[in-house]
């Protein structure tokens, strides 16, 4: 972990042949979501099984009916069993990627059913195909050497995680939830509302059962000193008193349920008279009994409960609630009446403000929802669909029995047919996956019902991992007005980047997990650590050790398990944590153990709480005193004493020491350089920016579909880098170039973040680059009719024909590859195979392309390979003015002028450099990162060396800018890194000194030629004359001149850099192109639409306050939507003027003049231009009943 | 995607003149310079040498714009003596000096080389 | 000013390329390989200024490259690939094989990487140029002046009113032609500059006149 970076990788014999193994701390990153499958596979399937109820209702004859899902088997991807001679069963993902399908496995059920408790025999169902995670246990490429991979046509490195749907790779986000099976106090303003005498002060708990689905409670402290409990069925909100719910887990009299409420809490008069009075209270209900309470639940339930059969009695449908609904992690009941116990107790203690409040914006009190745990639940709530829908489909069935609905009887043969009518859940899972909604109707608990799946981006390998590093707060919160869910609270430390989170709307929402974060997968049996908190001296609920008020209570996931004596606490506590670390009597070495002590203040609630649950946070850290490397979760790790280094420690006090100086930091927070001398938001817009980089996403661009990809031509190791830069193997995937920095005000350029590129470094190859972008052809969506699978159009060129004679096309009708195209030459031609007509097609973008490769594509079966095709066209996007660049320190600007080379200055040594930059850039951002990376790449440039810039590296004692100044001046340079400039036009010596040095500049993916607006007319056509505002740069090859309307000018605005000059020139007429909206006849808006650009009030105001009429009225009047329209000076009314009725014998139209449908006249009618928005806005009015009229006067002769 | 050829740094346009002359009309004895395709290079040396004439009053040049290749002259001089006249002694004293230069060049170049051997 | 000529190739014509390279980045690499030009740059035309209409020998070089893959070890396509119809203009790199002493062995410059089975064939051709049309035609790798008073060079005593009446030229050669043909060349063209003005300016004094 500590070698220094070097550049190994460019002398190394094995760089670029695939290693033995992958990089298992890249195949970390992605864990938590391929590990999250693979738990679904292995054990989501079979509890999906197990807690699936069974669909139970009687047939018209009485015949009690029980359908059950016994198996559920997910397949591998396969191809089709129709399949024309396929080269391997196996589907790998670069087929789905490259034909742009779902890579999915197939989803087979076995259904049984049983009649009147007689089991009938299971029938199994294949259901479809579900979409299979890549790289996990039922991917082809599960366990493939890296040497292997390549040869599937995927990465060295690939790493999985995600679905391939439609041939666009998807991840499911992780979303943070509540954490579960732990009771939480928490104040609520809202819940005051929520009935008479609430309050804002609740014990909130989120219960998970093993499979994942989630049922909350809240208990609620009533000012009356009573409490009810909140519990949720389908959605639907139900309160009880707390008393009576109790009552109904436990046959006992009211004296044990008194009695285990107040253990402990025997001195509290008030509370003991609360809990007298809310017995009493139970009793007027006349609810005495444990039987009582169920038969009361069941008769109030049995209607809005589906599938609880109508043969149930009360009692067992009240179960059933008991079982659904409340405390559903727990089995038994008596564990449940223990932990409503215990939250009772904890709930007046909090109303009391004897204990503090616990915060679910705290990741202390956070779980994250994993994808595989996701797509478990998402599969759970469609087989239960599926057995609903059966369910109605064999009633169905029944009812339409020819021999009459008394007659059906479900047999095997039955079942089988209305299986067939069963829904395809498959297509809705795939629908999930693809947009990332899931339907209302069971939200899995979940906050929010969209965005749960987000596209895989391969912008760049910063970028596509981020992704899987994401971990959302949710949508909701997006919206919510207080800030305190956005705030990075000290609990967050070493679980969540707190720099890399995006600026904006999603600020502190959209959290990343720090690089060593994972997520516990599996579900633990927590029997190993009960046997050994037993062991140590826990005693059990109903054996206390001593009096209960000076004892802990123990609770493992949610479930009470005993006391612990006050001074017996800290041992246990400690003996557990040494048995987790050394993994003693199977204790899991990611358990949470955590001893809340009792203090004189109001703090948290005491106890020993331990937690084995999924979807817990965990991260390694050291344990000092057993040396070795401990898993901590969230909850522990505000208890524990951890340093950061030795340093730090303090004797007899710290337990635990940080692994790296670095470890809270994320993947992409880790590759700034010396971000420890950065003012903060400036590394939080280097992992925004460097997510934006064009730099080399991936290896495998000709075997993928990417609807858009960039790609950096001469990409460079960065001289100066993190440590992590290497252990991240950011050398396959570089994202930058180092660059000569020259910090000067040189030319004045380089105001305001401008950067000033030296043409010659451009021309030798800085910062070239290229976009791919794929165009999917098929030809089955060009034939007006007929089915999308068949077609009669066929790819091809006849060889008589003129694009194949000219060389153009070839005889498939495809351009060759490496063809230049551009705006109308021909781009591909088909053929009807029914008339043999030949159709060919015309390349329609203005920018021009080269054809980089073209991918035939065919259908599942291997057939029809004629009409589907992928081109996949290349852009030259080598820099422009007006292009971005940053540096790694969140410090962006954008190319104003690439210099000639004779007009850069020039140091004594002759050296020009790459890039100005401009010093006012400096003082107000504070990124002292970019100077000191900028010293230590000029003296890894002069020394050869490679530079750590891993942060908190220097301290006070040991200068970043002592160390490198001392190497600077080894190398001949000034300590500073400043040199003698001298000015490139007479060559003087500038007086001041300037700094300059080597900083590895990004190039990022936001381009002039992507944000123009405007239309392009050929030359010659159009006499007008652009210039840039700034820049004055003539745009020539394409005169694009403004056409300007009333809300949107029309004319080429390339980012904030180009004005208009020559707007209306003699020749060229007053005219709107373009595209209209249709009621307005305003230009509409959108680059893509090639729309306007919108003129608004202020521009308006600009122009009235210039004196400018003329100006104005050409703007928003003759280039928007001026019409010539006729009024009737007579009535002044301008909407009712029409056309003369056609009369039946003069069929001429031309002549036909306007009549004012008023006057009935047509003497009084001219000819006036007006906006056409004017003429709409009286005919709204008129449909309001409100008249216009006009005060038309004849003013001379036009 | 619109940049202009490289060539337009160094190319006349067609029926473009290589240098125009436009007497200032506020001052005596002044004219502007305009020399098209030229740069730095030879303005400035141009320049310096005119302000080493004791008959040039003033003397100064600019490039209007990076991306107009054209630089502006303007050159004033004593009453008995014209801007041309200066513009033109300018230019023949460079060349001489130039070929001056040239030739001591060339002939420490020679001495190095037969001093090597 | 770096205003010399030197010849680059600059128009390059891809027959086959099946690298991982597309073709317009081969042909910027190729173009950055700086040529020998010691001897004939003078002589040689511009090829905009040459009568004939597309290249000729008096305006240009052609080069040819023709490499293919035949083995299972990367084939490295560099400058020593690229053949030149004239013998006194090749790469740099090539030249100390036929002349030897007067330059130092030096790494032939990388183009591509072939693996088994690609090939890359091109046609180029060299022509003359000046830095001030593309970078690629530079060749000078480093200049610099240097004004005296200057603290490496301080006999003299230092006087901080004086103005500069000394300055070291250091030139540096991308290995194109010797530095002292450059700074001939750069003179030359300094010169020739100047007389071009020097007649354009007597015209429109003369045109002036007779208005």
């Amino acid at each position: 972990m500590e070698s220094k970076p070097n550049y190994k990788n460019l002398t190394s014999e094995s760089y670029g042949k695939p290693a033995e193994k992958q990089n298992p701390v890249l195949q970390n990153l992605v864990k938590p979501h391929v590990e999250s499958f693979n738990c679904f596979l292995h054990e989501g399937l079979t509890k999906i099984v197990e807690n699936l109820d069974p669909v139970e209702f009687s047939l018209p004859n009485k015949d009690k009916i029980s359908l059950k899902i016994e198996n559920v088997i997910i397949a591998s991807p396969h191809v089709s069993e129709k399949a024309v001679c396929p080269r391997t069963v196996k589907v790998y993902p670069v087929e789905c990627r490259g034909r742009g399908v779902t890579y999915k496995g197939s989803l087979q059920v076995q259904i049984g059913y049983s009649v009147n408790g007689h089991v009938g025999p299971s029938l199994t169902k294949n259901l479809g195909q579900v979409p299979i995670m890549v790289k996990s246990a039922m991917c082809n490429l599960a366990g493939l050497s890296p040497k292997e991979l390549i040869k599937r046509g995927e990465e060295e490195e690939e790493m999985g995680g995600y679905f391939i749907v439609n041939g666009i790779e998807k991840v499911i986000r992780m979303l943070v939830l509540q954490r579960r099976n732990f009771p939480m106090c928490t104040v609520r303003p809202t819940w005051k509302s929520r009935g008479a005498l609430f309050t804002e002060y609740g014990v909130m708990m989120r219960c998970v059962a093993n499979d994942h689905s989630a049922t909350n409670l809240v208990l609620h402290y009533l000012s009356n000193g009573s409490s009810q409990l909140c519990f949720y069925n389908k959605n639907q909100v139900y309160f009880a008193p707390i008393v009576i719910i109790l009552k109904g887990l436990v046959s006992m009299p009211d004296k044990y349920i008194y009695d285990e409420l107040v253990k402990g809490k025997e001195d509290d008069s008030f509370y003991k008279g609360c809990i007298v009075a809310m017995l009493r209270e139970a009793l007027n209900e006349k609810l005495y009994t444990q039987r009582d309470v169920l038969e009361y639940m069941g008769s109030r339930f049995r209607v809005i409960t589906h599938g609880v059969a109508d043969w149930k009695t009360d009692v067992e449908v009240g179960q059933h609630i008991y079982r659904r609904c409340i405390c559903s992690h727990l089995t038994k009941d008596i564990d449940k009446f223990n932990l409503l116990v215990h939250m009772t107790r904890k709930l007046f203690d909090f109303a009391k403000g004897r204990c503090a409040v616990e915060s679910v914006d705290s990741p202390m009190f956070q779980e994250v929802l994993l994808g595989g745990h996701l797509y478990q639940m998402l599969v759970k709530a469609k087989l239960e669909q599926y057995l609903n829908v059966l369910r109605t489909v064999i009633d169905r069935h029944a009812k339409s029995n020819k021999d009459g609905a008394e007659y059906y009887k479900l047999t095997p043969d039955s079942l089988m047919r209305a299986l067939r009518f069963g829904p395809d859940i498959c297509k809705s899972i795939e629908f999930t996956m693809s947009t990332g909604n899931i339907d209302s109707q069971h939200a899995l608990s979940l906050l929010q019902m969209s965005g749960l799946t987000v596209v895989a981006d391969k912008l760049n390998f910063m970028r596509f991992v981020s992704h899987f590093r994401c971990i959302h707060r949710g949508a909701f919160f997006g919206q919510m007005r207080t800030t305190g869910v956005r705030k990075l609270l000290p609990e967050a430390w070493g679980f969540l980047c707190p720099v890399h989170t995006p600026d904006g709307s999603p600020c502190g929402l959209m959290n990343h997990a720090s690089a060593l974060c994972q997520i516990q997968v599996f579900t633990m049996s927590p029997q190993p650590v009960l046997k050994a908190l037993y062991s140590l001296g826990v005693c059990p609920l109903s054996d206390p050790p001593g009096p209960v008020r000076e004892c802990y209570t123990v609770m493992v996931d949610g479930k009470m398990v005993g006391y612990v004596a006050d001074d017996q606490a800290e041992t246990v506590t400690q003996k557990m944590r040494y048995m987790k670390v050394k993994n003693l009597s199977k204790v899991p070495s990611t358990m949470e153990v955590c001893l809340v002590k009792r203090t004189p203040y109001a703090s948290q609630y005491p106890g020993l709480y331990l937690f084995t649950t999924p979807a817990r946070m965990v991260r390694p850290v050291i344990n000092l005193a057993l040396e070795q490397v401990e898993m901590i979760g969230t909850f522990e790790q505000v208890y524990m004493d951890i340093c950061i280094n030795q340093n730090e420690a303090y004797e007899g006090v710290t337990t635990h020491q940080e692994l790296d100086d670095v470890s809270m930091l994320s993947f992409a927070g880790n590759l700034t350089p010396f971000s420890d001398f950065n003012q903060s938001p400036r590394n939080m817009y280097q992992c925004q920016m460097g997510k934006q980089t064009m730099g080399v996403p991936t290896h495998t661009l000709q075997y993928r579909n990417d609807n858009k990809v960039y790609k950096l031509q001469t990409p460079q190791t960065p001289m100066v880098r993190p440590r992590k830069y290497d252990e991240y193997d950011m050398d396959n995937y570089p994202l930058g170039t180092n660059a000569v920095v020259a910090v000067i005000s040189y030319t004045g350029y380089d105001m305001e973040d401008a950067m000033v590129i030296n043409k010659a470094s451009f021309e030798r190859g800085f910062g070239h680059a290229s976009v791919y972008k794929t165009e999917m052809i098929n030809l089955c969506k060009k034939q007006t009719a007929g089915r999308f699978d068949k077609t009669i159009l066929t790819f091809g060129c006849k060889p008589d024909t003129k694009p194949f004679l000219e060389g153009e096309l070839d005889s498939d009708g495809l351009p060759h590859i490496g063809a230049y195209l551009t705006e109308g030459c021909t781009y591909y031609s088909y053929i009807n195979t029914h008339n043999g007509e030949q159709k060919v097609v015309k390349y329609k973008n203005n920018e021009p392309a080269w054809v980089e490769h073209i991918k035939v594509l065919g259908n599942d079966t291997g057939e029809n390979m004629r009409y589907k095709v992928a081109i996949m066209l290349r852009f030259n996007r080598n820099p422009i003015i007006g292009d971005k660049f940053a540096s790694r320190h969140g410090q962006k600007g954008v190319c104003s002028m690439m210099y000639p080379v004779e007009n850069m200055p020039f140091t004594e040594s002759g050296m020009t450099p790459d890039i100005i930059f401009n010093p006012h850039g400096y003082p107000s951002r504070m990124t002292i990162g970019m100077m000191i990376e900028s010293m230590a790449g000029k003296s890894a440039a002069t020394f050869a060396h490679c530079y750590d810039a891993t942060p908190f590296q220097f301290s006070e004692d040991d200068p970043a800018i002592d160390h490198f100044g001392e190497l600077l001046v080894k190398a001949g340079y000034n300590y500073y890194g400043t040199e003698r400039f001298y000015s490139g036009v007479d060559g003087r010596e500038m007086e001041a000194n300037v700094f300059m040095g080597v900083v590895y500049y990004q190039r990022l993916r936001h381009m002039v030629s992507d944000k123009f607006q405007g239309e392009a007319f050929g030359v010659g056509q159009v006499p007008g004359m652009l210039l840039r505002g700034w820049v004055g740069m003539v745009l020539r090859g394409n005169n694009s001149t403004g056409v300007v309307h009333y809300h949107r000018v029309r004319h080429l605005v390339s980012d904030k850099f180009q004005r208009l000059r020559n707007m209306v020139s003699d020749k060229f007429k007053v005219r709107t192109t373009g595209p209209v909206d249709p009621v307005t006849q305003q230009p509409v808006k959108g680059r893509k639409k090639h729309g306007g650009v919108r003129f608004g009030e202020m521009e308006r105001d600009a122009l009235i306050s210039h004196g400018t009429p003329f100006l104005l009225q050409d703007r928003l009047f003759n280039n928007s939507d001026k019409t010539l329209a006729p009024v009737c000076t007579k009535c002044g009314n301008l909407i009712s003027v029409s056309t003369e009725k056609l009369s039946t014998l003069d069929k001429k139209e031309r002549n036909r003049s306007h009549v004012c449908s008023l006057c009935k006249s047509t003497d009084h009618i001219q000819m006036i231009s007006v906006p056409h928005v004017f003429k709409y806005l009286l005919i709204e009015l008129a449909a309001m009943n409100i008249r216009v009229d006009l005060n038309v006067k004849e003013m001379g002769c036009d | 995607m619109n940049a202009p050829p490289t060539f337009e740094s160094f190319l006349l346009f067609e029926g473009e003149k290589k240098i125009q002359i436009e007497k200032d009309t506020k001052v005596p004895n002044a004219a502007i310079f305009t020399i098209n395709k030229e740069d730095h290079t030879l303005g400035n040396m141009i320049c310096t040498q005119l302000r080493k004439d004791p008959q040039v009053l003033f003397t100064g040049y600019k490039n209007p714009h990076p991306l107009e290749h054209k630089i502006v002259l303007r050159i004033q001089t004593t009453a008995d003596y014209s801007p041309q006249e200066a513009l033109t002694n300018a230019i023949t004293d460079l060349i001489s000096e130039i070929s001056l230069m040239e030739e001591r060049f060339r002939e420490a170049v020679r001495e190095k080389q037969e001093g090597d051997i | 000013m770096p205003y010399a000529n030197q010849p680059t190739v600059q128009i390059s014509q891809i027959e086959a390329n099946s690298t991982v390279l597309f073709d317009e980045f081969i042909s910027h690499r190729i173009g950055l390989i700086p040529l020998t030009s010691d001897d004939v740059v003078d002589r040689m035309q511009y090829s905009r200024d040459c009568t004939c209409e597309d290249f000729c020998p008096d305006c240009s070089v052609e080069f040819t490259m023709d490499v293919k893959c035949q083995d299972d070890v990367t084939r490295h396509v560099t400058s020593a690939d690229l053949i030149s119809s004239n013998p006194k203009i090749v790469p740099v790199t090539s030249r100390n094989k036929e002349e030897g002493s007067e330059y130092d062995d030096t790494d032939d410059i990388l183009i591509v990487k072939l693996r088994k089975g690609q090939e890359v064939k091109v046609k180029a051709f060299a022509r003359k140029g000046f830095a001030k049309e593309h970078a690629n035609t530079t060749q000078i790798t480093l200049y610099a002046t240097q004004h005296t008073p200057n603290l490496r060079n301080d006999q003299a005593p230092f006087d901080p009113t004086g103005f500069p009446n000394k300055y070291f030229y250091n030139v540096e050669s991308c290995g194109s032609m010797k530095p002292e043909n450059i700074v001939f060349s750069a003179l030359a063209r300094l010169k020739e500059k100047l007389s071009n003005l020097q007649t354009q300016l007597s015209h429109e004094i003369q045109s002036d006149a007779e208005e």
